[in-house]
């Protein structure tokens, strides 16, 4: 074969330029429909700018017109992987205004309801997280554990996924007979289940080299962009709502809060394993102590939120849910603000994106841990 | 932190805060409710320096801003946005920090509070968004909740949805 | 003729009611002593092509989810452990190209709205489309505010609907088996496919502007 040592020259007007790169909004792996339009220097981003609104369903204009019972459902609808948590923040919020006293029980209750919530919010992040980064056998597992809670939501509210469970003034209905043995069968099969996805994923070297040192996020960056959640607790800043401005019973319970410090992707996970198993504690505790009584105040039928403005936030599995509610003294709000950690997230992950490659904007995505339904409302 | 005094420790904040603009900002009028939440309102013209201030203070400074909501008030020609904040991680300190501007559209528009607080970015988007409001200074003010062909602003009070009827698509006539 | 044994006429199998022509899997008696068929029995079925075809098609149905909002969640759900929708031959593909159905499950607004409908013609043909839960069917709950569709099918058209909010697991099993059974009586007949081919390029190089 004969052996050619002709060269062709590089042509004078060969450049380099970034490309854009189109993610969603129908992507397996943007947690619903987000678009994010990335700029990308061959492997490297150089810009990431999420495109949202492809889910907004004009909740706050709708709240101006629907009484204040009415809301309830609605607000299901937000931050559909947490009902519980959602209905807890404005259920909260609207009693604080308006005064309304509930009983010690149905505190108890919410208390229960809201940590099962983030069992299987975290639950449900684990899977995404998985199968995002490519390991589908999580999210079969993980959704095979939510189940069981599944099951106990349906015991008590009748629904799947949309509960409308808390009502202004307590809960809907007490917990039904059996329902405190099977939450603490669910309980004693949890932690085994935790250690096996751990063993499985945490450790797993694949997932240590696609989650350490990506998406760093200090914790004055963390304050600055308004983290909140596991977001903030992963970057080092010690400050969880349930424990330091406390709502329903959380005051009367002991709970780990766990903190990481580099704030990557691996600390937002191990933060998020760490408060699966807090939950399972405070479950455990709330069990043991339930006081009896009612669970449910007869509030007005027609009821009227006096004149003023209030901001009312929880600590939701993906951060602080806050609910600002201006009244004029009618049946319906007359503007209502829903703070969603996610919308707020959505803002930093081009810090956390660049710089990084192209495949850990998913695993950002994933650790971020966003849900459309809030975003957009 | 402990949780148990935090009304009263809110009380303390907010004097102590109440004071320092009392001294430093003449034109804001505050309100310290029962609560210990702060009420501070300020004309647009020095919305910037009391922010500065408030996020700058001492020993609470607030830091993180939570919220960012528009209010439409329709009878007084006046669209308020309220920026809603706290301290952290020891959230003694509440403000909620108030301007309002007029309701019309060419005449609608406050500061931005990106320089001070960058939280504040996708959030005065919305609040442009939904009511029209535009934000001197801010970076990328463009609609991010709905579409950019979209006509209005619709959390405002005399909105009015003004598109036409869908009417339903059948296989015979689908057009791709 | 040969094959098959004659229906009524004296033997043993009940007549079938005109116009209704199912696959029949042959035994020893329904095929004669000397055919060479009889060596490859049990696993012979006889059938109108078209039904062929149509259980082939209907038995392994794939879906593009287009998971929206909640909806999606019981979808994937449905998909999972305790309510396989493996089971019935359908897995998720997230590639309109690759799927044969797509479940629109989730509110569709104004600005999805557009991007909806680019995904269904760059589905191959033959296609589908299940609405599942209540905003796909008509809007839901936030039917009648300034940036949501009523439904679905005033951008697309729908051949299940699913009502529910969301719909359970089992229900969207339901729907899928509905939809098995639309598929059982599709024709031979092709779609006019220069046509099809034609739609689906157009909508390609449209893009996603809205």
């Amino acid at each position: 074969m004969t052996e050619t040592t002709e060269f062709r020259p590089v042509p004078s007007d060969l450049g380099e330029h970034e490309l854009l790169v189109n993610m969603g909004p129908s992507h397996p792996s943007t947690h619903g429909v987000l678009r994010v339009v990335l700029r990308v220097d061959g492997e490297k981003i150089v810009g990431t700018e999420p495109d949202v609104g492809f889910l907004h369903r004009c909740f706050e204009k709708m709240c101006e017109g629907w009484t204040y019972p009415q809301i309830v459902p609605l607000t299901d609808r937000t931050d559909y992987l947490s009902p519980m948590t959602c209905e807890l923040a404005y259920v909260t919020a609207v009693e604080k205004m308006a005064g309304i006293e509930v009983p010690e029980r149905a505190h108890w209750l919410r208390v229960i309801m809201a940590e099962l919530q983030r069992i299987a919010s975290h639950l449900v992040w684990f899977g995404s997280l998985g199968n995002d980064l490519g390991a589908t056998s999580p999210f079969i597992y993980a959704l095979r554990e939510r189940e069981h809670v599944m099951d106990l939501f349906e015991a008590v509210s009748g629904a799947r996924l949309t509960y409308s469970y808390m009502r202004l003034g307590g809960v809907r209905q007490d917990l039904v007979p059996g329902f405190a043995d099977k939450a603490r069968a669910f309980l004693k099969l949890m932690p085994g289940r935790i250690r096996e996805y751990e063993n499985l994923f945490m450790k797993n070297a694949i997932f240590l080299a696609r989650s350490k040192g990506v998406g760093k996020f200090s914790a004055q960056q963390a304050i600055a962009y308004g983290a909140s959640g596991p977001v903030l607790r992963a970057s080092g800043v010690d400050f969880d709502l349930r424990r330091d401005e406390p709502y329903a019973a959380y005051a009367r319970f002991k709970f780990d809060v766990p903190l990481g410090s580099h704030g990557d992707v691996y600390d937002r996970a191990v933060c998020r394993f760490g408060e699966l198993r807090a939950s399972l504690d405070i479950i455990g505790q709330a069990l043991d102590g339930l006081p009896g009584g009612d669970v449910l105040v007869k509030v007005p039928k027609v009821l009227k939120l006096p004149e003023g403005d209030a901001y009312s936030r929880v600590e939701s599995p993906r951060g602080e849910v806050g609910l600002y509610i201006v009244s004029d003294g009618g049946t319906s709000p007359y503007r209502l603000k829903w703070r969603a950690p996610s919308f707020v997230h959505l803002e930093s992950l081009a810090l956390m994106c660049d710089g990084y490659m192209v495949a850990d904007v998913v695993a950002n995505i994933a650790a971020l841990d966003i849900v459309l339904g809030e975003v957009d409302r | 932190m402990n949780a148990t005094n935090l009304p009263a420790r809110r009380m303390v904040a907010g004097e102590a805060l109440q004071n320092l603009l009392a001294s430093r900002v003449p034109s804001a009028r505050t309100t310290l409710r029962p609560d210990g939440e702060l009420e501070v309102r300020v004309p647009a013209t020095a919305l910037v320096a009391t922010a500065r201030l408030l996020a700058a203070a001492e020993p609470l400074a607030l830091n993180y801003l939570s919220c960012v909501s528009g209010v439409d008030w329709l009878e007084r020609g006046r669209i308020e946005v309220v920026y809603t904040l706290h301290s952290m991680p020891d959230p003694a300190a509440k403000v909620s920090l108030r301007v309002e501007t007029d309701r019309e559209l060419s005449l609608a528009g406050v500061p931005s509070l990106t320089s001070v607080w960058p939280t504040a970015g996708y959030q005065e988007r919305e609040v442009f968004d939904l009511f029209g409001v535009k934000f001197e200074g801010h970076p990328d003010l463009r609609r991010i909740l709905l579409g950019e062909s979209f006509v209005g602003h619709p959390l405002r009070k005399d909105f009015l949805d003004q598109r036409p009827p869908h009417r339903r698509v059948t296989r015979e006539d689908y057009q791709p | 003729m040969g094959v098959g044994r004659r229906r009524g006429r004296g033997n043993k199998l009940p007549r079938r009611p005109k116009g209704v022509r199912l696959v029949e899997k042959l035994d020893s008696h329904s095929v004669p002593e000397k055919s060479p068929l009889r060596k490859v029995l049990p696993g012979v079925f006889m059938g109108p092509v078209r039904q062929l075809f149509n259980w082939g098609r209907r038995n392994s149905l794939w879906y593009m989810t287009f998971g929206l909002a909640c909806c999606a969640i019981e979808m994937m759900a449905a998909a999972a452990a305790r309510w396989d929708f493996d089971r019935f031959g359908s897995f998720f593909r997230a590639s309109p190209r690759q799927a044969d159905f797509m479940f629109i499950s989730g509110t569709v607004n104004e600005k999805m709205a557009s991007r909806i409908k680019l995904l269904y013609d760059q589905m191959a043909e033959p296609k589908w489309i299940l609405a599942m839960g209540a905003c796909a069917c008509t809007g839901g709950p936030f039917t009648g505010t300034y940036n949501v569709v009523p439904g679905i099918d005033k951008v697309i058209p729908v051949d299940v609907y699913l009502p529910g909010c969301p719909p359970r697991p089992e229900a969207l099993i339901d729907a899928l088996l509905q939809l098995q059974k639309l598929v059982g009586q599709e024709g031979l007949r092709a779609v006019p496919r220069a046509a099809a081919e034609r739609a689906a390029e157009r909508a390609a190089e449209r893009g996603t502007t809205p």
